[in-house]
Formats: C-alpha cells, sequence, structure tokens
C-alpha cells in the first residue's frame, strides 16, 4: 500500500512538477509578452507625440513662411485679396492625400478675413470676436488646437508686421481634425488617436473606442482647448500568439495529466492483485478473517499470469499447511483434555472428570427437572491384597474391578475412579431404589468374578439420589455416608441413604 | 558639306539685318494687365495693320509696366504707345511732347452706342437690401486694384461725391484684382459691393440673370489713347492718326480684341486731350 502510495507520490511530483514547469514557461512568456507590449505602448506613444509635434511644427513653419514676405505684408496691408489667395492655395494640400495644411486665412488687424484658401470667395466675415484672433494678436503667434468654422482644428497662426514692426494683421494655418488626419498621425491601427473636447470627439477609426481598448494615455496639446488621447487595440496577431501559447502549454498540461492517469491506471492494474494479497493479509492480521477467508481471496487470484499467481499459489499452499497444522494440534489437544479428565490405570474417568460431570448433571437438573443417583464404592480390604500381593497385582486388581464396573453399568453412566480403590458412578435419570438394585447387581457380579492371584473380592457400595438442593459436595457426602454405613454393617453390602437419617 | 556655312551665313544675316534696315522702322509698345501673349497676339494685328497702311515696318514691343513705356517714349526708343487713360494722363504729364494721336473705341454692350469711353458701375447682390451709394456705409467692398481707373479710381471718386469715404465709412475694402473675382465675391455673399466695368456688368448678366443689381453709374472714362513719342517725324504721326481712324471695325483687329479681350472693338476716333479731362479730376491732377 505504501509502496504503491510512493510510486504514485513520485510519478505525480514529477508530473506536477513538470506542469508547473510549462506554465511557468507560459507565465515569463506572457510576462515578456506585457513587458514588450510596454515598450510597444511607449514607442507607439513618442511616436504619435512626435508625429503630432511635427505637424504642429509644419503648421507653424508654413504660418511663418507666409507671415514673412514683405509681398505678403503688402498684400495683407492693402487688402489685396488676389495676391493672398495666389500664396495660400499654393500651400494648401489636399486633405485627401497628405496631411498638410488644409486651409490659410488671412485676417486683417480688425478681424475680417482678407483671403482664405482652398476657398476663393469665402473671406470678408469678421472672426474678431474668436479667441484665436484674440490670442493670436496678444500673443503674436498661436500653436495649438482652436475651433475653425466650428470645428475644432489643428492650428498654428501669425502675425504680419509690416517694416517687421506695425502688425497688419496675421496668417492662420490649419487643418481640421478629421479621422483620416487622425489615422494618419496614429500611424498604425492597433491604436486609436482621438481628439477629445468638451463637445467634441473625434477618432481615427470613426467611433471612440469605448470598452475595446487595452489602455490609453492622454497626449498635451500645445494651447487651446480638448487633449488627445492614444488607445491600445488587442492586437489580432499578439492575442493569436498569446492563445497558441496558451493552448500548447494547456496541451503539454493535459498530456502530463493523462500520462500520469494512464500510468495511475496500469499501476493500479498491476498492483491490484498485490493490494488484495496485502489486504487479505492485513484482514487477517487484524482478524477480520479466518484462514479460510484468506483463503478465498487468495483462490481468486490462482492461475494469476507472472509473479503474482506463483506468489499467491505459495501463499495459498502455505495457508493450506498452516490449517492442516492446526487441525492436528486441535486434535492433539482434544486428545490432551481427554487425558486430563481420565485415569490412566482404569481408563475410567478421574476425580477432575467426574465433578465436572456431576456438575454438569447437577446444573441439567436444576434447570430441567428429573432425577439421577451416584452410588460410591470402595474395594473392601484392598490395602491388604496391595500389601500380599504387590503394587503391580493391586493394580490389576483395580483394572479388573473397573472392567467388571463397566461391563455390568448401563452406557449411559459414568463410571469413575474416585480416587484409591474407590469409584463413583453417575447414573442418569435412575431413582435411589434403581440405582440400589444397580449396586446390588453390581456387588454380586463381583462375587462371582475370579481375580487376578485367585483373591476374592468384594465391595461395599453407598448409593445416593441427588435432590434439587444438592451440591456435589453435599451429595457426595450423602452417598459417603451411605458407603461407610455399608462398611459398618459388615462390608460387602449397599447401603442407600435413604435409608439414613440425615 | 555645304551646311556649316549656310548655317552660318543665315546667322550673319540676321545680326546684321537690323542694322542694315532702313531707319524709318517703327516701334509700337504696349504693357500687359494681365498675359503679355494675348496682347502681343491683340497688336500685331494693329502693327500689322499700320505696316501696311504706312509702307514701313511697325513693330509691336511688349514693355513691362507703365514706368518702361514712359521712359521709352521720353527717349525715343518706342515711337508710339498704347496706354490706358491714368496712363495718358500720367504720361502728357511727365513726358512733355508726347502727342495724343487717337483714341481706342468700343460698342457698348449695354447701349450699342459705338463711343470712346465707358463707365464703371457699382455693383451689389439683387437681395442685398442696399438701393443707393448711402447704404454702403459700413458695408464691404471691393475694388479691383488701386492702380485700375474703373476698377478703382472712378468709383471710388463717385463714392466721394455721395458722401462715401472709401477709407472711412466703409467697413473694410478689398482689391480682388480682376472684375470677374468682383462678381464671384459679390455672388458668394463676401462683399456687400464692388466696382466693375459697366462692359463686364453687361457681359455677365446673361450668365448670372438678376442676382447683381447696379446703384451708381461713374462719369464717363475714356478709353485708350495711341500716342507718339515727341522724338517721332510729325509727318508720320499724321500718318499714323489717319491711318487709325481709319482702321474698319470688321478688321482682324477688331475682332481678335472681341475674341481676347471681350470688347467689343469698333476702331478708332480722333479727339483731343480735353476728353481726359475727367480722369484729371478723378485723380486730382490739375
Amino acid at each position: 500500500m505504501s509502496f504503491r502510495f510512493r510510486l504514485i507520490a513520485i510519478v505525480v511530483v514529477a508530473i506536477v512538477a513538470l506542469a508547473g514547469l510549462n506554465l511557468a514557461a507560459l507565465d515569463q512568456v506572457r510576462t515578456l509578452d506585457t513587458e514588450n507590449f510596454a515598450a510597444h505602448r511607449a514607442e507607439a506613444r513618442r511616436l504619435v507625440a512626435t508625429r503630432l509635434s511635427e505637424f504642429f511644427d509644419e503648421l507653424d513653419s508654413t504660418a511663418i513662411n507666409l507671415s514673412k514676405p514683405r509681398e505678403i505684408v503688402n498684400a495683407l496691408a492693402a487688402a489685396d485679396n488676389e495676391a493672398l489667395y495666389d500664396w495660400s492655395s499654393a500651400f494648401v494640400g489636399n486633405a485627401d492625400h497628405t496631411m498638410r495644411v488644409t486651409k490659410i486665412a488671412f485676417v486683417d488687424n480688425t478681424g475680417f478675413v482678407v483671403a482664405r484658401a482652398p476657398d476663393e470667395f469665402r473671406f470678408g466675415d469678421n472672426v474678431s470676436a474668436s479667441l484665436l484672433f484674440r490670442q493670436t494678436k496678444h500673443d503674436g503667434s498661436f500653436v495649438g488646437i482652436a475651433p475653425i468654422d466650428g470645428k475644432p482644428h489643428l492650428v498654428a497662426t501669425r502675425v504680419l508686421r509690416k517694416y517687421d514692426d506695425l502688425p497688419v494683421g496675421g496668417v492662420a494655418v490649419s487643418t481640421p481634425i478629421t479621422p483620416k488626419i487622425l489615422s494618419i498621425l496614429a500611424g498604425t491601427d492597433t491604436v486609436v488617436l482621438s481628439y477629445v473636447d468638451s463637445d467634441t470627439a473625434i477618432s481615427s477609426t470613426g467611433t471612440l473606442p469605448a470598452g475595446h481598448a487595452i489602455s490609453g494615455v492622454d497626449l498635451a496639446v500645445p494651447q487651446g482647448r480638448g487633449h488627445f488621447r492614444l488607445d491600445f487595440l488587442p492586437d489580432a496577431r499578439r492575442e493569436r500568439m498569446l492563445r497558441l501559447q496558451s493552448a500548447l502549454s494547456f496541451g503539454a498540461i493535459g498530456a502530463s495529466l493523462m500520462t500520469l492517469g494512464a500510468l495511475l491506471f496500469t499501476l493500479r492494474r498491476q498492483l491490484a492483485p498485490y493490494q488484495t494479497i496485502v489486504g487479505g493479509l492485513l484482514e487477517y492480521a487484524n482478524r477480520a478473517t479466518g484462514l479460510s477467508g484468506l483463503r478465498d481471496r487468495l483462490a481468486r487470484l490462482r492461475g494469476q499470469p507472472g509473479e503474482v499467481g506463483q506468489v499467491a499459489d505459495a501463499l495459498s499452499q502455505m495457508i493450506d499447511q498452516v490449517d492442516a497444522n492446526f487441525r492436528s494440534i486441535a486434535r492433539y489437544a482434544g486428545q490432551m483434555e481427554e487425558m486430563a479428565r481420565a485415569d490412566a490405570l482404569t481408563g475410567l474417568a478421574n476425580r477432575r472428570g467426574i465433578e465436572e460431570a456431576l456438575e454438569g448433571e447437577i446444573r441439567r437438573m436444576r434447570r430441567y427437572g428429573g432425577h439421577f443417583a451416584v452410588i460410591i464404592t470402595d474395594i473392601d480390604h484392598f490395602k491388604s491384597f496391595n500389601d500380599r500381593f504387590g503394587h503391580p497385582t493391586g493394580d490389576a486388581i483395580l483394572r479388573c474391578f473397573a472392567e467388571i464396573l463397566h461391563a455390568n453399568s448401563r452406557t449411559t453412566d459414568v463410571i469413575s475412579r474416585w480416587g484409591g480403590e474407590e469409584f463413583l458412578l453417575l447414573c442418569p435419570d435412575t431413582r435411589l431404589d434403581a440405582a440400589a438394585a444397580h449396586a446390588e447387581k453390581l456387588r454380586a457380579a463381583l462375587q462371582g468374578t475370579a481375580f487376578p492371584e485367585g483373591a476374592r473380592i468384594t465391595a461395599s457400595f453407598g448409593v445416593a439420589e441427588c435432590t434439587p438442593s444438592d451440591t456435589l459436595a453435599t451429595l457426595v457426602a450423602r452417598a459417603d455416608r451411605a458407603l461407610y454405613q455399608a462398611k459398618s454393617e459388615g462390608r460387602n453390602a449397599v447401603c442407600a441413604s435413604a435409608s439414613l437419617r440425615d | 558639306m555645304l551646311k556649316p556655312f549656310v548655317t552660318l551665313f543665315v546667322l550673319v544675316a540676321a545680326l546684321i539685318a537690323p542694322l542694315s534696315a532702313p531707319a524709318a522702322e517703327l516701334r509700337f509698345g504696349a504693357f500687359p494687365s494681365s498675359d503679355p501673349d494675348k496682347l502681343l497676339a491683340v497688336m500685331q494685328e494693329l502693327g500689322g495693320y499700320l505696316t501696311e497702311k504706312l509702307g514701313e515696318p511697325v513693330n509691336v514691343v511688349i514693355t513691362r509696366d507703365y514706368s518702361e513705356t514712359a521712359a521709352r517714349l521720353g527717349e525715343g526708343s518706342l515711337d508710339l504707345a498704347w496706354l490706358g487713360a491714368l496712363n495718358y494722363v500720367q504720361v502728357v504729364d511727365e513726358v512733355p511732347g508726347t502727342r495724343y494721336l487717337a483714341t481706342y473705341v468700343n460698342r457698348s454692350v449695354a447701349t450699342g452706342i459705338v463711343a470712346p469711353y465707358y463707365h464703371s458701375v457699382v455693383v451689389v447682390a439683387a437681395n442685398s437690401g442696399i438701393d443707393t451709394l448711402a447704404d454702403l456705409k459700413g458695408k464691404r467692398f471691393a475694388f479691383t486694384d488701386p492702380g485700375s481707373t474703373s476698377g478703382y479710381a472712378y468709383p471710388s471718386y463717385l463714392l466721394r461725391k455721395s458722401g462715401i469715404d472709401p477709407n472711412h465709412d466703409l467697413a473694410k475694402v478689398f482689391f480682388l484684382k480682376r472684375h470677374d473675382r468682383i462678381v464671384e465675391a459679390l455672388l458668394s455673399g463676401a462683399v456687400d459691393a464692388g466696382a466693375l466695368a459697366d462692359d463686364v456688368y453687361y457681359g455677365i448678366r446673361e450668365r448670372y440673370g438678376d442676382a447683381l443689381k447696379v446703384i451708381a453709374q461713374s462719369d464717363p472714362i475714356p478709353m485708350v489713347a495711341v500716342v507718339a513719342s515727341r522724338r517721332l517725324d510729325a509727318k508720320i504721326a499724321a500718318r499714323v492718326q489717319e491711318a487709325l481712324a481709319a482702321l474698319p471695325p470688321d478688321h482682324p483687329f477688331c475682332r481678335k480684341m472681341r475674341e481676347v479681350f471681350g470688347w467689343d472693338a469698333a476702331g478708332f476716333q480722333i479727339h483731343d486731350d480735353a476728353l481726359y479731362d475727367s480722369v484729371r479730376a478723378v485723380y486730382g491732377r490739375r
């Protein structure tokens, strides 16, 4: 069990370690990727900020170029719409093809637009109320975001000065903030560049990225209102790569787990017979089953191919052997038990044997009723026979005596050697008088029997019937008194206890 | 083998020819207000006509501007010149001895009358609610060019006479250089009023219908004058004057004028210097 446990633990640890390494590698790839992405974002932000500032620079330099030539200054001073239009239209690019200047306006000191490009005949309006005009007039220039024609524009303005001194008006160079411009500034479609102010939101993708952007940064506007926001969209290629990496890693982990499962399954199959054996042995050790249970278990493994089958066979044989041994031991123990209850000389029950039998009979009678009697007999003058013929003859006489008792008794009677030359018979289902008759029959049989060495043997008999109040001791004592009575009446006689006064 | 020699001969001949030509050759100067090539094309018709009539070659010279023209008349490197009314008045002042020969005449688009003058008109959008010059106070006004007679001097004089000082009473004065740009600016509402040559105005009426209306007309503006340098022989000058007056209205020159400038040219009339007195009044000369 613990071996299997250890084996599985090793495999599990190995595979978990592999899977862990795999996950760690994936994590590292992700970390690297996150770092790369952060760097990429920083770079994108820098690029967009650079493009934006270059764009403002371009607007500003165009504004400067249009504010310096004396010809232009004079044209503005003289409200020469045509000259100003010619100049400005030369600097205006096409909004659809370039991210350059798309609008130019010349404004005089009082705020009248003297010329515009590309709208040749849209002029003569007064913009003196606009913040852009006032700010330009105040500061001499403006670079940033300002509303033009009600829409936010990237703007650069300059004041034009006659003799490089007296302001005659200004030039505004601008491009409306459109999705097109923002997408050019964004440079790539993995970022969304948006312009946001209190009333407007314009985005390079047409719509503001709501929730699907990964993250965003704000870019400041040099002057004016609103701000730019750069949002980073999930990069489909990168997402695919990450997904692939995840799939590979989880695939590897899955394969590991499958391998683990297969391994465990195989181990389980291989180890199951051993587990059966070990389990059976343990149960046996815990006394949860016997040898036969153990053998039944092992029987299932009989004929298993290979080592397991052999082990099971060997164990079964061992168990058979042990079982056989146990049986012999049990038999031997029974014999020992019998021997303990029998008298060695006569083969009759010994004192212990008869006492047990008597106790049993007393209990039986108390429980179930009925009756029984006991007869105690003692060989008359046995001591003198012993002295005369020696012990071996004495023993022979005893054996012979026992034979006679046995031959003349019922099979249900229990005959025992009570001690020395005293014998006790237990006569079940026998009343006192029947027992006395039986004793008489025995006494008569003795008289007609020739004993070894021609000895003449008689015996005295005391009979008592068990009463419900009797114990072993009182019963035997009553029979003893009857025997004593018989002895005292001249021996070779039978005396029953009922004839005695207790 | 002869080719190089032929080339050399042609080159030498070309270099020598001007020197060896008769001194009677005349130079007729004109300077462009817009496209020099167009002017040259028209003027060459006139030069061809005069050459034919005088029996002397008359070469057209396109000068750069007024000052160059005036200077060359003075030094005699130009014998004849084609000058607008203001330039005529200037040159008479600045180059003493310059002689008036004739005035170009036009058939008016509006009236059909052949006259040595035309008018400048003050035009507003028909629905502008502006009916008189007095209504122009605080409005935006478009002239062509400060140097233009019909596009600035006469209408400006007209405004002043009506109590409107263009420099103070108007909200803003724009200079749009060309009459057609003034029409566009009026139609797009960039300006409230503008000054146009009447020919231009009547010329565009077909195209724009009644979108614009005239609220005032200037004094007559004398047309282009042809002058002679004081160094030109008087007899030749007289012959030139005679030839100009005789130019038939169906001459290619007149056709070319119509084609290129849209002027319904009717030839030349001989008036005198007094025709240009209104110009002197407008420009405050004398």
